[in-house]
């Protein structure tokens, strides 16, 4: 019986200093990784936007979620810091892809054409799937305002579909709700 | 989602994202204990067995525990120590209620706590999110798909001990090239099930 | 001379990958680019000097029937820390490497090194038996890696090693099936030199 409760108690030990252990170390690292994963949103919208500079990134905090099933939010992005040139918009994407997690953005700039996408989660099948992130299907979409014409891919015809449907519910928003109120403005 | 969308996945699931060929987990007793064609079946039953029962505990644990609780960084140990208390009741389990079953899987089950198949589906179950019974159906198909290709995979090894290879090649090397060219013929399977 | 011995043992006549094939689930899945090898190479190394040296340091305390799992905490927490310090700090190689550096938890060669080495030696010993298998994995991970990114994407490193277009990369050495027919034609290669080597030292005796 002795021996039991000597057994329980030294895994008990070991677990309770792993427990807190953990926790420590998940404290220190939270903020760190909130930032790591902020950065990637970060680094996507410089794919596409190349020319900004650090700091007007900063300033694209218009974020309006769109109780929408496919678009999350969109972000206004300025040429500048002074938030005076709107040069663009980028839309975040979440695939409706029953299986696998997919999630990209699509910048749009003024005119309504597609400037650029890029991936931020895409586990797909590996060596089938991973056609989506090739850059030959990305630019099969670039500088178009219309996507009913961009061919999916074989082999990986749900992704790739995926991708065109999230494309063109960006495209729609854009010209249903934004492109109007940028010419509104204009007129004004 | 109706019926078929159900065996669709579980298709899906052998054959696509097959967990030995596609994935890479469970790699090292896809090796080890595929010699003899008779101890492979042993181990895909086993794998079978474990990763369905250790997908719904770790799914359930997740779900109901650590997620309410924000303890999803403590999943990694949380996992392990599940599965390793799956493996030995399923070991004591069917040790009392089917002594033929355990002469056959016995000596396999302790080896399952370290192969990575089982920790990598509740893995994935949970970073996907997974409904439950998808994610049901998901384990079984990938357990199911893991015993096939190791079944297929010690028949073919079976008859390559006869077989007139170079010297070099013999062994573990030949077995490589082969569940190469296994997983070739695997992804011939792509796209033939869109889910 | 017996520590060198126990360093240069995990890199060459105990080499994890090679000679004990153990661990071989990321050996397969990561080597598509050196970065993600090297990544992978240093995650697990550091999880492994770690848990030998804590376990090698708590040895007598453990009593001998519940090891095991006590050996699978200590081992689950650093896989966890080194999880949490890899998305933290480096997020391109944490998110490459996915699912996989949790992964190293049932990495066979951890919980054998624990086993069979730290729970018998002294901590110094674990340590450089360790960092010897350590390297072994990171070397012989990156070796793979290196000839898949070459055949497959005519990089290394992610740099352009193909200027003139010599070679058209085949897609095939970096999906599945590459991982499987590199690994083996390199092993077949191993063994190839192995036995001229066994022969020419018979010739000579």
């Amino acid at each position: 019986m002795k021996k039991y409760v000597h057994l329980t108690l030294v895994l008990f030990i070991i677990s309770a200093l792993s427990g807190l252990i953990l926790g420590i170390v998940n404290n220190l690292t939270k903020e760190p990784i909130a930032i790591a994963e902020a950065k990637k949103l970060a680094n996507g919208i410089e794919n596409i936007f190349p020319n900004l500079d650090s700091d007007s990134l900063e300033e694209e905090e218009n974020t309006i979620i769109l109780n929408e099933k496919i678009l999350k939010e969109y972000y206004i992005i300025y040429d500048d810091k002074n938030q005076e040139q709107i040069i663009g918009y980028v839309f975040y994407v979440i695939a409706p892809k029953p299986y696998q997690k997919l999630e990209f953005i699509v910048g749009i700039d003024v005119s309504g054409k597609v400037k650029g996408i890029s991936y931020l989660i895409s586990e797909e099948t590996p060596g089938v799937g991973t056609k989506v992130n090739e850059i030959s299907f990305i630019s099969r979409f670039l500088g178009l305002n219309d996507v009913a014409e961009v061919d999916t891919l074989t082999g990986a015809t749900k992704s790739s579909t995926a991708v065109k449907n999230g494309v063109k519910a960006a495209l729609d928003y854009f010209n249903e709700n934004i492109k109007e109120l940028g010419d509104n403005q204009n007129e004004n | 989602m109706n019926f078929g969308d159900y065996i669709a996945l579980g298709l899906y699931a052998i054959l696509i994202q097959n967990v030995m060929l596609t994935q890479f987990l469970g790699a090292c007793p896809f090796l080890g204990v595929s010699k003899k064609s008779q101890s492979a079946i042993g181990m895909g039953l086993a794998v079978i067995f474990v990763i369905t029962l250790s997908s719904i505990m770790t799914w359930s644990i997740d779900h109901f525990v650590l997620i309410p609780q924000e303890l999803t960084y403590m999943r990694t140990i949380v996992f392990i120590l599940i599965i390793s208390g799956v493996v030995q009741f399923v070991e004591m389990f069917i040790k009392k209620t089917a002594p033929i079953i355990y002469k056959m899987l016995g000596i396999y089950l302790p080896l399952i706590t370290t192969n990575c198949a089982v920790l990598g589906v509740a893995l994935i179950n949970v970073n996907q999110e997974f409904p439950f019974t998808k994610m049901v159906v998901y384990s079984i198909g990938i357990s199911v798909g893991y015993a096939l290709v190791i079944y297929v995979f010690a028949t073919i090894r079976e008859r390559l001990e006869n077989a007139n290879i170079p010297k070099s090649l013999k062994g573990t090397p030949i077995a490589l090239i082969v569940a190469g060219i296994m997983s070739i013929a695997f992804i011939g399977f792509a796209g033939v099930i869109e889910i | 001379m017996k520590t060198k011995q126990n360093f240069l043992k995990g890199i060459f006549s105990e080499n994890p990958v090679f000679v004990l094939m153990l661990g071989m689930c990321p050996v397969l899945a990561i080597t598509t680019s050196i970065m993600n090898a090297l990544g992978m190479g240093v995650a697990f190394t550091i999880v492994l000097i770690m848990s030998n040296v804590i376990i090698s340091l708590i040895r007598k305390l453990i009593p001998n029937e519940v090891r095991i799992p006590a050996y699978i905490v200590v081992i689950a927490t650093l896989v966890t820390i080194v999880d949490m310090l890899m998305h933290a700090f480096t997020f391109s190689i944490y998110e490459s490497l996915g699912i996989f550096i949790p992964l190293i938890v049932v990495n066979c060669v951890v919980l054998g090194r624990a086993e069979a080495f730290a729970s018998k030696n002294n901590v110094f010993a674990s340590f450089i038996d360790a960092l010897g298998m350590g390297i072994g994995y990171t070397l012989a991970i990156t070796i793979l890696s290196a000839i898949r990114e070459f055949f497959g994407a005519g990089t290394l490193l992610g740099y352009d090693v193909t200027p003139l277009n010599l070679i058209q990369p085949a897609t095939i050495f970096i999906i599945a099936p590459g991982a499987f027919i590199t690994l083996g034609l390199l092993l077949g290669g191993i063994n190839a030199l192995k036995n001229a080597r066994t022969k020419s030292a018979e010739v000579k005796e």
